[in-house]
C-alpha cells in the first residue's frame, strides 16, 4: 500500500489512528503490528509470511548471539542470521542478475527464476541485520519480546522504503513511548509536506521526464531538461516518502532518522553522500566501511574499501550492472575527492563547488536511470549535442515554457529555503495556528486532487 | 505551546477522516457523464483473488473512481494545472478560449504508409472508376502550431495522397482557420454544421450539387464529449446537439449489421434514445457498427455510395445519402475486408474512403 494512494489515506491511516488511540496501552504494539502486517500484505499477499519467518528465525537468532556473546556459539549464530538475511535477499533480489550474466559470459541459457521482489526486502533486510550487528556489538540488548521485535521489523511507515532505522536508534521507542499533542503535529508537517513532495511534485515532474525520454525529435535542452527533472523527480520521491514515513512515525509516538538534508545544495561528491539517503550510507558506513577497516587502514587497502562498498551501495539500488556502476563511479569520485582534487576544490568559489557537484550527480543519474549501456551513451551523446541533433526545438521550448512553474517550485524545494522561512516563522502565533492549518488543508486536498486523477504511480524506491 | 498545535492537529484529523466518512457513506455510480465511461465497482471477492493480489488492485481503482466528490477534486486538479503551474496542456488537451482542443501531436509514419497500402489494395479490388478518399482533421487543426506542440495533419493526407491513387478530396482547408461551431466545444467529433461543410465540398467534387435547404432541432444542451472530463473544466459550456431535418432526410431508412445475421431496421437515421447515454453523439446514425445500411426511396438517382469511416461518417452519412439509393458505411475495425467482399457487391458504385487523421495516426485496426 503507498501511503499517496486511496487505499492508505481514506481507509488505513484513519482506521489505524482511530484504532491505536483508542486502545489501552498494552494493545498499542499488537495494533501497530496487525496493522503493518496487514500494510504490507494488502500488495504482497504470499511474501508477508517471508517477513514473518525472518522475524521469528532472527528473534531467537538475537538471543542466542546475546547469550553466547564472545564465544563460538554466539559467531555461529551472527554468521547464520547474516547469511540466512543476506541469502535471502540474495536470492529474491539477485539470482536472477547472476544467472543472466553467467550465460552472458559462458554463452549458457540457464532459465531465469522471474521471481518477483517482495517488496522492501532490500529495507527490512538491513533493518534486521543491523539488529543483529548491534546485539553481537554489545551496542544493543536483544528483544526478547517477539512482538516488539516483530513491531521493529514491521513498523509499517518505515517498512517499505525507510528510513533504514538502527535498532539501538529505536529500541527504547519500541517499549515505551509518549504522545503527544505537539508530536502528531510535528508528524502532520512531516508527512503533509512529504504528501505534497511525491504527489504535487515528484509524480507531475516525471510526465516532464517521459516527455523527454520518448520524444522523437531529441535535442540537447530536452536531454538535460530530461534529466534534470529525474533528478528532481527521484529526490521528491524519496524524500517525501520518507517525509512521510517520518511523519506517520511521530503520529504514534516514534522519532525516525533523518534521510535527507538538501542533497541538491551539495558542494561536493563528499558532501552529496553525507546529504543523500543518509540511512543507507550510515548503514554501509557502519555495517560495512567500518569492519573492512574504514580509513584506518594503509592507503590501498583504503581505495579498496571506498570502492567495495560503493560498488554494493549501487547494486543495493537494483539488480543491474548500471546501477554497480552507478555507484562505483560515486566510489571513484570520493576517492579522487580525498586523494586529489579536494583541498584545490575547497579553493574554488561555492558556486563553482555546486555546479562541479551538479554536473557530477545529474550524469550520475543517466547511469542510474538507464540501464542498458548502448541507451546511456546515447543519452550521454545527446546530452553534449553528438549525432546531430539540435540545441533547442520547438519542443523543447514548448516542455520548458509548460514546465516552468513546476521547475522553479522544485528548484526552489530543493534548496533550504523554504525549511528557512518554515523556521523563522512557524512559532509565531498567526502562522502556528492558522497560516499553517490553512497551507495544511490546501496541500491535502491538492494532494487528493492530483491522486484521483492521475494513474497509477508507485515510489521509485520500491523497486529497490 | 499545546493549544498552538491543536489547530494543525484538528485540520488533518477532520481532513482525513471526514473524507473517509463521506467517502464511506456516498452512493456509488454506474457510470461518470463527465468522463464518459462505465466506473469501477466493488471488486469481487474471493480467497484467490485476494491472496493473487487482483482484489487490492480491483479495490484501488473502485478507490479511485468512486471517491467522494470525485469530479470536484478533478475540477480542483484541473484549475492548479492551468492557474498555479501554468501548463499550457492539461491530461492531452489545450483549452482555448472556453474551447477544448486534442493535443494532436506526433504521427506514426508507419500506421499512415500501412493505411495508404491498404487503401490501395482495397480500390484496386473494386471495380469502379468513381472511387474517393478524402481525410478529416482532428479539431487541433485549427490552432496555430507555433503556439502549441501540435504536428501538421496535412502531412497524413500527403501521405496518402502520393502512395494511394484514389482521387483526393481537400477537407483539411475547410477546418484550417479558427472557427466556431464546426466541431463540439467538449468532443473530438464535428458538429452537424461541421459535417454539412464537408458534405457539400464532398458532393461537390461527385458531382452532384448539395442540398442547402434544412431545417434543425435541437435534442439536447448538456452534450459533454470526449474533451470534457479531460480537461476537467466544468465551467467549460456543454454542448448542443441539432439535427438536420428535410423530406429526403426524414424518409430515409437505416439498417445497422451487428453481424451479417443480426441486422436491426428502422425508419429513421436519428436514434434519440441515445441522446441520454453514455455517448450521445451515437444519436446519428444510432453510433458505431461493423456495417450500417442507409436506403433514400426518394433518392434523385440510382447511385450506390460505399464508405470506408470511422465515427465522423455517423454524423455525415445522412446527408450523402440524399444522393444516393443506397449508402453503405464498412467500419473496418469491426469487419474484415474478406468478409465484405464475400457478401457485398461493390463494384460500379461510387466509393468513398473517408477517415479522420486521429484514426489514422493512431488505430491500427482500420488495418483489419
Amino acid at each position: 500500500m503507498l501511503f499517496s494512494s486511496l487505499e492508505f489515506l481514506l481507509r488505513f491511516l484513519p482506521a489505524t489512528l482511530l484504532l491505536y488511540y483508542l486502545a489501552p496501552r498494552r494493545f498499542k504494539n499488537p495494533l501497530l503490528v496487525v496493522a503493518g502486517l496487514f500494510f504490507y500484505a494488502w500488495g504482497e499477499p504470499t511474501y508477508v509470511v517471508l517477513i514473518l519467518l525472518s522475524c521469528i528465525v532472527n528473534y531467537g537468532l538475537g538471543i542466542a548471539i546475546e547469550n553466547n556473546r564472545g564465544n563460538a556459539r554466539g559467531r555461529a549464530a551472527l554468521l547464520s542470521a547474516v547469511v540466512l538475511s543476506l541469502g535471502l535477499l540474495g536470492f529474491f533480489k539477485y539470482s536472477d542478475l547472476l544467472i543472466a550474466t553467467f550465460n552472458n559470459v559462458f554463452g549458457s541459457t540457464l532459465a531465469l527464476l522471474n521471481l518477483p521482489l517482495p517488496i522492501g526486502i532490500s529495507f527490512y533486510t538491513f533493518r534486521i541485520l543491523s539488529y543483529i550487528v548491534d546485539v553481537y556489538r554489545n551496542q544493543a540488548s536483544a528483544q526478547r519480546n517477539l512482538l516488539s521485535f516483530t513491531l521493529y521489523v514491521s513498523l509499517f511507515p518505515e517498512l517499505l522504503a525507510g528510513p533504514i532505522e538502527r535498532y539501538k536508534g529505536i529500541a527504547a521507542e519500541i517499549d515505551d513511548r509518549k504522545h503527544s499533542i505537539v508530536l502528531f503535529a510535528e508528524g502532520v508537517h512531516r508527512f503533509v509536506t512529504g504528501l505534497g513532495k511525491k504527489v504535487l511534485i515528484a509524480n507531475n515532474i516525471a510526465l516532464l521526464l517521459e516527455s523527454c525520454r520518448t520524444t522523437a525529435n531529441p535535442s540537447v535542452l530536452s536531454s538535460w531538461m530530461g534529466i534534470v527533472a529525474f533528478a528532481f523527480q527521484i529526490y521528491f520521491d524519496f524524500s517525501g516518502y520518507s517525509d512521510m514515513a517520518i511523519g506517520l512515525g511521530r503520529m504514534f509516538g516514534f522519532h525516525f532518522m533523518e534521510n535527507f538534508n538538501f542533497p541538491y545544495v551539495a558542494q561536493s561528491i563528499t558532501d552529496f553522500w553525507r546529504r543523500w539517503h543518509m540511512s543507507l550510507t550510515q548503514w554501509f558506513r557502519d555495517y560495512l566501511y567500518i569492519p573492512l577497516g574504514g580509513n584506518r587502514v594503509p592507503k590501498l587497502k583504503w581505495v579498496r574499501n571506498i570502492l567495495v562498498v560503493w560498488f554494493l551501495t549501487g547494486l543495493w539500488h537494483g539488480a543491474n550492472w548500471n546501477f554497480a556502476f552507478w555507484g562505483t563511479y560515486f566510489g571513484a569520485l570520493l576517492v579522487l575527492e580525498k586523494l586529489l582534487i579536494g583541498r584545490y576544490l575547497q579553493r574554488l568559489p561555492r558556486f563553482v563547488r555546486h555546479v562541479y557537484t551538479l554536473l557530477i550527480v545529474l550524469v550520475g543519474w543517466v547511469f542510474f536511470e538507464l540501464t542498458s549501456v548502448p541507451d546511456i551513451l546515447a543519452y550521454l551523446g545527446n546530452m553534449v549535442g553528438l549525432g546531430g541533433i539540435a540545441a533547442v526545438n520547438h519542443e523543447a521550448v514548448y516542455l520548458l515554457q509548460s514546465n516552468a512553474v513546476l521547475l522553479a517550485l522544485a528548484f526552489l524545494g530543493s534548496t533550504p529555503l523554504c525549511t528557512a522561512i518554515y523556521d523563522r516563522w512557524s512559532e509565531k502565533v498567526a502562522v502556528r495556528a492558522v497560516f499553517m492549518p490553512v497551507f495544511y488543508l490546501a496541500v491535502l486536498i491538492a494532494s487528493v486532487a492530483y491522486v484521483v486523477d492521475s494513474s497509477f504511480s508507485p515510489f521509485l524506491y520500491f523497486r529497490f | 505551546m499545546k493549544k498552538l498545535h491543536l489547530p494543525t492537529v484538528l485540520t488533518f484529523l477532520v481532513f482525513v477522516f471526514g473524507l473517509a466518512i463521506l467517502d464511506l457513506s456516498a452512493a456509488t455510480s454506474e457510470i461518470s457523464i463527465s468522463e464518459r465511461r462505465k466506473l469501477a465497482q466493488v471488486p469481487e471477492f474471493s480467497t484467490e483473488r485476494l491472496f493473487d493480489g487482483r482484489f487490492a488492485v480491483g479495490y484501488a481503482a473502485f478507490l479511485q473512481d468512486q471517491v467522494a466528490f470525485r469530479d470536484d477534486f478533478r475540477g480542483i486538479k484541473s484549475w492548479m494545472e492551468r492557474r498555479l503551474f501554468l501548463k499550457r496542456e492539461i491530461n492531452g488537451v489545450y483549452v482555448v478560449n472556453n474551447d477544448i482542443y486534442d493535443k494532436f501531436y506526433g504521427i506514426d509514419q508507419r500506421y499512415i504508409d500501412r493505411a495508404a497500402t491498404l487503401i490501395s489494395h482495397i480500390a484496386e479490388l473494386i471495380d469502379s472508376d468513381r472511387q474517393y478518399l478524402a481525410v478529416i482533421p482532428s479539431k487541433a487543426h485549427m490552432l496555430d502550431r507555433t503556439k502549441y506542440l501540435l504536428s501538421d495533419q496535412n502531412a497524413i493526407a500527403e501521405t496518402l495522397t502520393q502512395n494511394t491513387a484514389v482521387p483526393y478530396i481537400d477537407l483539411m482547408h475547410l477546418f484550417e482557420e479558427p472557427q466556431p461551431n464546426l466541431y463540439y466545444v467538449t468532443d473530438h467529433h464535428w458538429t452537424t454544421e461541421g459535417a454539412i461543410r464537408a458534405y457539400q465540398t464532398l458532393v461537390q467534387a461527385m458531382g452532384y450539387e448539395p442540398v442547402t435547404d434544412y431545417h434543425f432541432e435541437e435534442v439536447t444542451d448538456s452534450f459533454v464529449g470526449s474533451l470534457y472530463g479531460r480537461a476537467a473544466m466544468w465551467s467549460i459550456p456543454k454542448d448542443r446537439i441539432y439535427l438536420a431535418h428535410n423530406e429526403a432526410l426524414d424518409g430515409m431508412a437505416i439498417c445497422r449489421y451487428a453481424t451479417l445475421d443480426a441486422v436491426e431496421c428502422s425508419d429513421s437515421v436519428y436514434f434519440r434514445e441515445k441522446v441520454s447515454g453514455l455517448d450521445p453523439y451515437d444519436v446519428f446514425i444510432g453510433g458505431a457498427a461493423p456495417i450500417v445500411v442507409i436506403e433514400n426511396a426518394k433518392a434523385p438517382t440510382d447511385d450506390e455510395l460505399i464508405v470506408f469511416k470511422d465515427s465522423y461518417s455517423h454524423a455525415l452519412a445522412p446527408f450523402l445519402a440524399q444522393h444516393f439509393r443506397k449508402v453503405t458505411l464498412f467500419d473496418l475495425r469491426y469487419v474484415r475486408k474478406e468478409v465484405i467482399f464475400d457478401n457485398f457487391d461493390l463494384n460500379g458504385k461510387v466509393v468513398l474512403f473517408l477517415y479522420s487523421t486521429t484514426i489514422l495516426n493512431t488505430d491500427p485496426q482500420i488495418l483489419n
